[in-house]
């Protein structure tokens, strides 16, 4: 009882980060070097988890995949549950809070690669997938590690889109940060202690590890 | 081999190069700024031109006319830039191993070997890229650019960044694996002695233009430009020729050539202009009174600048300007024999279009 918060915001904060690391440097690489019509809603759209109240960014992603939305029937009709108010829509909320974290990282890392590696690559023979795969992403690796880092530790830490994607349902969506605020509510100040430490000693490992990869990056 | 004609606009930069290479080392030459690098982006590709075509060995690289447009990787040239740009992360036979084309992979390897061990870099062949010198990288530069079995190889000014002696040796490599390999260079720099050196044929390129072609002993017989001049230790004097005579402003010059006529360009070399403390006795017809301007010291030589009448540039060994005893402000007695001078006539169409 006391360690299903902990394994449930692991497993949700690994699928989050996973899903976050491919599509944040996915997009982050098409908005550094393939100029796109658009790029600048796509850029601002993406960005804006960063500036909206959790629970509003909550209260849009619910609309948007409750059980009445095409998304949500669609879902139901393949997985036979509802995606809202499961382990899994807790993922959904913790990658879209964390999404741009990743993405605003890669994106600065690769456009701060001197494109004439690339050049040198493209004129070499490589087709453009070998140049993005052998030359941008290992010589801007620091830099997305770094946003894949802070992103982690931002689905780690998410209470408000979480909470209201997935509720607070112990041992199926009760993250950390959730069981925290439960157990304040509940006057259990030991319990909350005691997570609330596990939280901080992950968010202070997260900062030292991306400090020193941004440093030796330069 | 190479065929260029391309109009490329950068800002407020215009690019109108035109010009041709054969087999051998070509010399892209022009002061900075120029349009040479451009140039040599642009044949790779990574650049596309606003107007115009190039052709490789048969082959429509680009031709905005028609459409045709060849993606540098597809355009099998070897590219060696002024840093070596070896990939940090991947050891040197990596990163040479990356270029080479149309192999299986263990055979990319040996083959990445092989092209390591024709440049003498075979002993680094597992250390990473931080760990080369200057000159070290530049040679396995080279070593990649070769391993795609190029049609041809350009060179942008590679060796600006290293010392002397380590450059030298690299100019003789390139020398070398062009001549043995057969493979065509087109090769960026702005040194002159490197461009002598190196250049069975040379492009003198000013401002976004070809200003002159030729191989190096035209140029140095016949530059067309000051630039050009300048760049093969020569003046060069605008005149009216007449009667084995050239006038130029106040002066007036006396030339072995007794048939030119009309505007011309006279060119002296700075080598062929003897000093003298005292009045010269000899056959020279060319002995006028002036004084020495600024004295540039090159090492070994010596470069005097020369005033009026005819402001010349002159260049003496040390040897001779210690003996000469020769300071800034001395008046100098100097010779140039009429045979030295060398005449062109002047069209400034052929200057632009050349």
């Amino acid at each position: 009882m006391m360690w299903d918060p902990l394994r449930l915001s692991l497993q949700v904060t690994a699928c989050a980060t996973l899903i976050v690391a491919v599509t944040g440097i996915g997009l982050g690489y098409l908005l550094a070097r393939r100029p796109f019509r658009g790029r600048a809603l796509v850029d601002a759209i993406a960005s804006a988890p960063i500036v909206m109240p959790p629970t509003v960014l909550g209260y849009y992603l619910l609309v948007a995949v409750g059980r009445n939305s095409p998304i949500g029937r669609a879902w139901e009709a393949v997985f036979g549950s509802p995606l809202v108010f499961s382990w899994q829509g807790a993922v959904l909320a913790a990658s879209v809070a964390s999404f741009p974290f990743c993405l605003r990282s890669a994106r600065a890392a690769i456009e701060s690669i001197d494109r004439r590696y690339e050049d040198a690559g493209r004129v070499m023979g490589m087709p453009g997938w070998r140049v993005a795969t052998q030359i941008t992403l290992p010589l801007a690796r620091r830099g997305l590690l770094a946003g894949v880092a802070l992103s982690f530790a931002r689905a780690l830490g998410d209470f408000g889109t979480t909470v209201m994607v997935a509720g607070n349902i112990p041992g199926r969506t009760q993250t950390m940060p959730i069981a925290v605020y439960d157990a304040v509510q509940a006057f259990d100040y030991d319990r909350a202690g005691i997570l609330a430490m596990v939280l901080l000693a992950v968010a202070v490992t997260v900062l030292v590890v991306v400090r020193r990869l941004e440093r030796s990056a330069v | 081999m190479l065929s260029v004609d391309v109009a490329h606009r950068v800002g407020e930069f215009h690019l109108e190069a035109r010009f041709d290479t054969g087999s051998g080392i070509t010399v892209l030459v022009g002061p900075s700024g120029a349009g040479k690098s451009l140039t040599l982006r642009l044949v790779a590709g990574i650049e596309e031109p606003d107007r115009g075509r190039i052709v490789l060995g048969g082959e429509t690289l680009v031709d905005t006319g028609q459409g045709a447009w060849r993606r540098p990787q597809d355009r099998r040239v070897g590219m060696v830039f002024q840093d070596s740009l070896l990939l940090p992360h991947r050891t040197v036979l990596e990163n040479v191993a990356l270029a080479v084309r149309n192999r299986s992979k263990p055979r990319r390897r040996d083959e990445a070997m092989r092209w390591l061990e024709e440049v003498k870099a075979e002993e680094w062949a597992d250390r990473h890229p931080h760990q080369l010198s200057g000159g070290q990288a530049q040679r396995v530069a080279l070593a990649r650019a070769l391993a795609g079995e190029p049609r041809i190889l350009l060179l942008d000014e590679p060796f600006n960044a290293l010392d002397p002696p380590v450059r030298h040796r690299l100019r003789l490599l390139v020398m070398d694996l062009a001549r043995r390999r057969q493979v065509p260079a087109l090769f960026v720099t702005h040194d002159a002695t490197e461009a002598f050196l190196l250049a069975d044929q040379i492009q003198v390129i000013e401002s976004g233009i070809v200003t002159q072609s030729g191989t190096p002993h035209e140029i140095r017989l016949r530059p067309r430009t000051a630039y050009a001049a300048e760049l093969a230790g020569s003046n060069l004097v605008h005149g009216v020729a007449r009667d084995g005579r050239v006038v130029a402003g106040r002066h007036v010059l006396t030339i072995a050539d007794q048939t030119a006529a009309g505007p011309v360009l006279a060119s002296i070399r700075a080598s062929a202009i003897a000093i003298h403390r005292i009045e010269p006795q000899g056959s020279s017809r060319n002995i006028w009174k002036t004084e020495i301007s600024h004295i540039e010291h090159l090492g070994e030589r010596v470069r005097l600048g020369l005033g009026s009448p005819l402001p010349l540039t002159a260049e003496i060994t040390e040897e001779a300007a210690a003996a000469l005893d020769l300071q800034q402000g001395a008046e100098v007695w100097i010779s140039i024999k009429a045979t030295e001078i060398g005449i062109q006539g002047e069209d400034p169409e052929a200057v632009a279009d050349d």
